[in-house]
């Protein structure tokens, strides 16, 4: 499955339904989060894309150009970047102490977040167990980086 | 055989009540009065979610009063005696403690409640060095120490909110709950590993005893969902990045969706205290006035050698680096000034130009 694209972020939702037990467990989840990926290396453009968590974990995923205007918060990182958080997760059957998401997001490098305002900049920490639970799952996704 | 209805027992519409029964008569008056929420049938929008708070206000009942007029604890959309007993409430208009999202954000609290029991993985606690180990003591003492503030202070004022305003009460009880089990966690972590329970300092009891004894209940809220408890999500979000093992990692985490569920009740909360306020001015000067007072107390907060330097201790990975994991305690100053200041602005109370939080550490 190649990163990014929609269909490796719905690969991740296939993979949160079969682990419906722990998201449910985790708790409702009400939030639209924008995933940006910044072009390096001579990739040609950006890429975003918006995950609408609107139950126990994502369902829906798309693509979408003004990701600033259509999400709660956006975290915007380098391909390089998610790809080594993707990397790590998958070897380490989930991410070591230094890749989660919120260690990366913490110091504002290499993870920005960006968001209209603080409440929703706070969406981010409401419902952090869920987006770290969710973008774990790509242990379970063979993933091959387009860059 | 029916038993002689006694004088000492029942009072005289008891006795008639009795009496009649006793002849096979029934009151039925329950059958007959007004119904106002006959043929309400509540629908959960979404039926994997189930049938929420939301779902029930729009079909019913959905926006409260600004002020109503009785002091009763019946639910709203009930009928209620003409001669029921006023409870004392204190706090009977809505924009006194309202919020716009406080619905929802009841709804994500049980949902999304954890057990310091269960969901910890404690046995991924590691032993750690010395002084890392009486770093994260001091810290979980600290949280400890500071928690249950924000159970103490809503239980204070939950007796005087009218019933009324139901969703606000419920939501301070989630509150109330989180608060316990953060006290709860971090005990837990203090004394799970070695490094046992730590320091408490009087600048903080100070700090508590203001939040405790704030004369009205939007002052309090201020001080404590907003100033506070914005500075302790901005603790947390560091505790998970400094975090040296699975189990510490995941008592932030978890605690971080609860702190920031209390902090956007506390921000909204201001904002429409602002702006529903019959004086809007007067208020909006009182609260920062009050805050003008209450952020003199952040950098004595963040210039305590026992709160920074286990900060410094762990991001440093150890005392010997402590001046390196500085870095961590500016960031975390700049994150909770900026955070804070947002949060105000939102609210509708611009403290930009007038904060007295300095925009860097002095160190």
């Amino acid at each position: 499955m190649k990163f990014p694209t929609v269909e490796w972020f719905e690969a991740l939702e296939a993979q949160a339904e079969k682990n419906s037990d722990t998201f449910r467990r985790l708790g409702y989840c009400e939030a639209l989060v924008g995933v940006k990926v910044v072009a390096e290396n001579g990739q040609q453009r950006d890429r975003s894309f918006l995950l609408t968590f609107n139950g126990y974990s994502c369902n829906s995923v798309e693509e979408v150009d003004n990701i600033e205007h259509a999400a709660d918060f956006v975290m915007e990182a380098t391909f390089g970047t998610w790809k080594e958080m993707i990397e790590n997760i998958t070897a380490n059957g989930g991410p070591d102490l230094s890749h989660t998401l919120n260690y990366l997001v913490m110091p504002g490098v290499p993870i920005k977040v960006t968001s209209r305002d603080q409440l929703k900049d706070d969406v981010f920490s409401r419902f952090i167990s869920t987006f770290q639970e969710f973008f774990d799952g790509a242990q379970h996704v063979q993933t091959e980086f387009s860059g | 055989m029916v038993s002689p209805v006694t004088d000492t027992i029942y009072n005289s519409d008891q006795k008639e009540y009795i009496e009649g029964l006793n002849r096979g008569t029934f009151d039925l008056q329950w059958l007959k009065d007004e119904r106002p929420t006959f043929g309400v049938h509540a629908k959960p929008k979404n039926p994997e979610r189930g049938l929420t708070m939301q779902d029930i206000n729009a079909a019913f009942a959905g926006e409260p009063e600004e002020a109503p007029t009785t002091r009763v604890m019946a639910p709203r959309g009930s009928i209620v005696d003409d001669d029921a007993p006023d409870m004392g409430y204190e706090y009977n208009e809505k924009y006194l403690l309202w919020s716009d999202n406080v619905v929802a954000l009841y709804e994500e609290a049980t949902a999304r409640q954890w057990s310091a029991t269960r969901d910890i993985p404690w046995d991924k606690l590691k032993k750690l060095p010395d002084d890392l180990e009486r770093a994260q003591c001091q810290i979980a003492t600290f949280l400890s120490e500071v928690e249950m503030i924000a159970s103490d202070f809503p239980a204070k004022w939950l007796w005087q909110m009218n019933q009324h305003y139901h969703e606000v009460k419920m939501f301070l009880c989630t509150q109330a709950m989180d608060e316990a089990r953060h006290l709860e966690v971090f005990r837990k972590r203090a004394l799970a590993n070695g490094g046992g329970l730590m320091r408490c300092l009087t600048g903080t009891e100070q700090f508590l005893k203001t939040i405790l004894h704030a004369p009205t209940y939007v002052q309090g809220s201020f001080l404590m969902h907003v100033l506070g408890e914005g500075l302790v999500l901005d603790i947390f979000r560091g505790g998970e990045f400094l975090a040296h093992n699975e189990t510490e990692k995941e008592i932030y985490r978890l605690c971080m969706q609860d702190e920031a569920r209390h902090v956007s009740y506390g921000t909204m909360h201001l904002k429409y205290f602002l702006e529903h306020h019959p004086d809007r001015e007067k208020a909006l000067a009182d609260m920062h006035n009050l805050a003008d007072i209450a952020e003199m107390g952040i950098p004595g907060f963040l210039t305590n050698p026992f709160i920074i330097e286990p900060l410094a201790v762990l991001m440093g990975g150890g005392v010997k680096h402590i001046d390196q994991g500085m870095d961590a305690v500016r960031l975390v100053w700049g994150r909770m000034r900026e955070e804070y200041l947002s949060r105000c602005e939102l609210a509708g109370m611009d403290r930009r130009a007038r904060t007295r939080i300095p925009a860097e550490a002095p160190y």
